[in-house]
């Protein structure tokens, strides 16, 4: 369903000098994948994985999601399927400071033909999965680095996304958080054939995951098992 | 959608309650002088256009050297009398152009020996030939005005209907109230027949010394209806050129005269307007770039969560618009405020006649100047909204790091 063709993406420095963030990948993933890219900082996994997910338009390649070229589409309609098919964690604290727990949890409805009120349960249900039930009218700054995180995994599961991009998860989590965060992701993915696209640098995390590629200066390349 | 996008927008507005409020009162400042100028504007408009109006003469002959004088008269009703022979009247309606023309004579009440008030001015009219106040007294008293009786401007709300006045010893029943013009002529004076002034110099005979000052046979102006083929200024010229001493002046120009001296009085006020508006529209304007560009980051993840660009342009607007809104609310209401406070010193000091707006036009008014305020804000954060949501979602994430 994640059709990933001679994908690059360049970077102009203030100097005039580039950079290849993104240097010919390609690579394809079925419906229900679950995988990590492991990589050191710089490597341009999170660049990549931004490609992907419609964020930033490459300088060459072809991102095709379901058979549709992601960047043939109208910028509505890209929008359209990131509000619909996608949902991202980012590895920076990614909340609306001025919204509240609830609010920054229901933020894709906002955007959607989907009804507030209709997904406000379910907004409660992921916040209590992720502990989180009882800081629903916190606002982000009443809340630590961990528990922001857990918001925003919890907001990147509410519109029940086919494809989640994540970007260093469990960044600021602790051991057992992290572990029942990768928990929670292997759910969705058995339960609803949720597709997750991991970025990471922790390689304990990359093994609980189905394949792993690793980015190194640009290039992808698959981590082969180790026998 | 918009509801959520507005919901987004004031959420935004409530937590950042310095900026939002900074905002407001650059929009109020506007507001309010816009509001308060206007109002002013207004309703020296609409007492000049009711005011000549009621009057209903396109000219009006008075003394040649009388005519300082008599657009006194007219303009701020300083009581004053000036006077010209009555048989100029025949000359005047015998003029080219003239469809219909009415005399009147100007009495002051000087002293408090001859009458119960003083400087008052009362206005002597020819009840067969009037226009001025005839039509009020075909529709609203319905009958002529008998000669024991007066007609009070609406001003002189002290005098009510049905009391008595003493008019150089002679007593006059109140017998109705004008309508509100906002010219102090109409509104602060006292209107008699020719048969009221009979009255009071038949009394001149029993010892009445103040009637014997009242001037016989004169007349201290002829109001005038030009027939619709001939312009005002051209039958003005006629009379002017046929009839020697007198001065025929055209009661349009006097309005523009007006108009002018407004304009020239409010000038600077309105110059201050502008300033204002222009540094209204920069500050929203600045204050909004900053907006945009503290939150970089926030619009990429808008955008990463499913905003379109005009998801995120509306926001911007709607920010503006809300708080521009809220800004002219409070201003009208500031403006508003000052005015009804201070109108009378106001007016006093512009010297010219003004008629408060009718609850109507005051809404008007106060419409336009919340469209206007609206419009500011808007305005103001287009170019920042613009760029909100040009964009790229990745870049505005990186942008906000």
């Amino acid at each position: 369903m994640i059709e990933v063709e001679h994908l690059q993406k360049i970077y102009t420095l203030e100097g005039g000098e580039k950079v290849t963030a993104v240097d010919d990948v390609s690579f394809a993933i079925e419906r229900g994948a679950f995988l990590s890219i492991l990589g050191h900082s710089g490597s341009g996994k999170t660049t990549l994985l931004n490609l992907i997910g419609g964020l930033t338009r490459p300088n060459g390649g072809t991102v095709r999601i379901d058979g549709q070229d992601i960047w043939q589409l109208a910028d509505d309609e890209l929008s359209r399927l990131r509000n619909e098919k996608m949902n991202f964690i980012f590895q920076f604290a990614s909340l609306i400071p001025t919204l509240n727990v609830i609010d920054n949890v229901l933020l894709p409805s906002a955007f959607g033909s989907a009804k507030r009120r209709d997904l406000v349960e379910r907004a409660r249900e992921l916040l209590a999965m992720m502990n989180m039930a009882e800081k629903e009218h916190a606002y982000p700054a009443q809340l630590s680095g961990g528990q922001q995180r857990r918001v925003a995994i919890a907001r990147a599961f509410i519109n029940d996304p086919a494809i989640v991009l994540a970007d260093e998860p469990t960044g600021d989590l602790d051991e057992e958080t992290e572990q029942e965060v990768i928990d929670l992701f292997r759910k969705f993915n058995r339960e609803r054939q949720t597709t997750f696209l991991i970025v990471t640098h922790s390689s304990d995390l990359a093994a609980q995951t189905d394949r792993q590629f690793r980015m190194t200066a640009g290039r992808l390349a698959p981590v082969e098992p180790s026998t | 959608m918009e509801l959520k996008i507005l919901r987004l927008a004031n959420q935004n507005l409530k937590r950042k309650k310095f900026r939002s409020l900074a905002i407001i009162l650059a929009v109020l400042v506007v507001a309010a002088t816009l509001f308060s100028i206007t109002t002013i504007m207004d309703s020296v408009e609409q007492s000049l256009e009711r005011g000549t109006a009621r009057l209903g003469a396109d000219l009006m002959v008075v003394p040649r050297e009388a005519e300082t004088e008599a657009k006194s008269a007219l303009l701020a009703g300083k009581p004053s009398t000036f006077y010209m022979d009555a048989d100029l009247f025949d000359k005047v309606q015998a003029i080219r152009g003239v469809r219909a023309a009415s005399p009147q004579t100007f009495l002051t009440t000087s002293s408090y020996s001859c009458c119960d008030v003083s400087g008052m001015l009362l206005i002597a009219f020819d009840q067969k030939r009037d226009f001025t106040i005839k039509p009020w007294l075909t529709t609203t008293l319905q009958r002529p005005l008998k000669p024991d009786e007066v007609i009070m401007g609406r001003a002189l709300t002290a005098y009510m209907v049905g009391s008595v006045l003493t008019f150089y010893k002679t007593p006059f029943t109140v017998a109705g109230m004008l309508e509100e013009t906002g010219m102090d002529f109409i509104d602060n004076s006292v209107f008699m027949t020719y048969e009221g002034v009979d009255r009071i110099l038949a009394r001149a005979g029993k010892g009445n010394v103040a009637a014997a000052d009242l001037p016989p046979d004169k007349i201290s102006t002829i109001l005038v209806q030009v027939d619709p083929e001939y312009a005002p200024s051209r039958v003005a010229l006629f009379i002017e050129a046929e009839i020697d001493g007198v001065k025929a002046i055209v009661t349009d120009r006097i309005i523009a005269s007006v108009r002018k001296q407004l304009f020239v009085l409010l000038r600077s006020i309105l110059s201050v307007s502008v300033i204002l508006w222009v540094m209204a529209l920069l500050l929203i304007g600045v204050v909004f770039s900053m907006i945009v560009n503290e939150r970089r980051r926030e619009i990429g993840i808008f955008r990463a969560m499913g905003a379109r660009r005009g998801h995120v342009f509306r926001l911007i607007i709607l920010e503006a618009t809300v708080l521009s809104f809220i800004g002219g609310i409070l201003g009208v209401a500031v403006g508003g405020g000052v005015l009804a406070m201070f109108r009378d010193a106001i007016y006093a000091s512009l010297d010219i006649p003004h008629l408060w707006p009718s609850t109507g036009r005051l809404a008007l008014l106060v419409g336009v100047c919340l469209v206007l305020s609206v419009l500011t804000g808007m305005i103001a954060a287009l170019l920042p909204a613009l760029r909100a949501a040009f964009l790229e979602p990745y870049e505005a994430i990186r942008g906000g790091e």
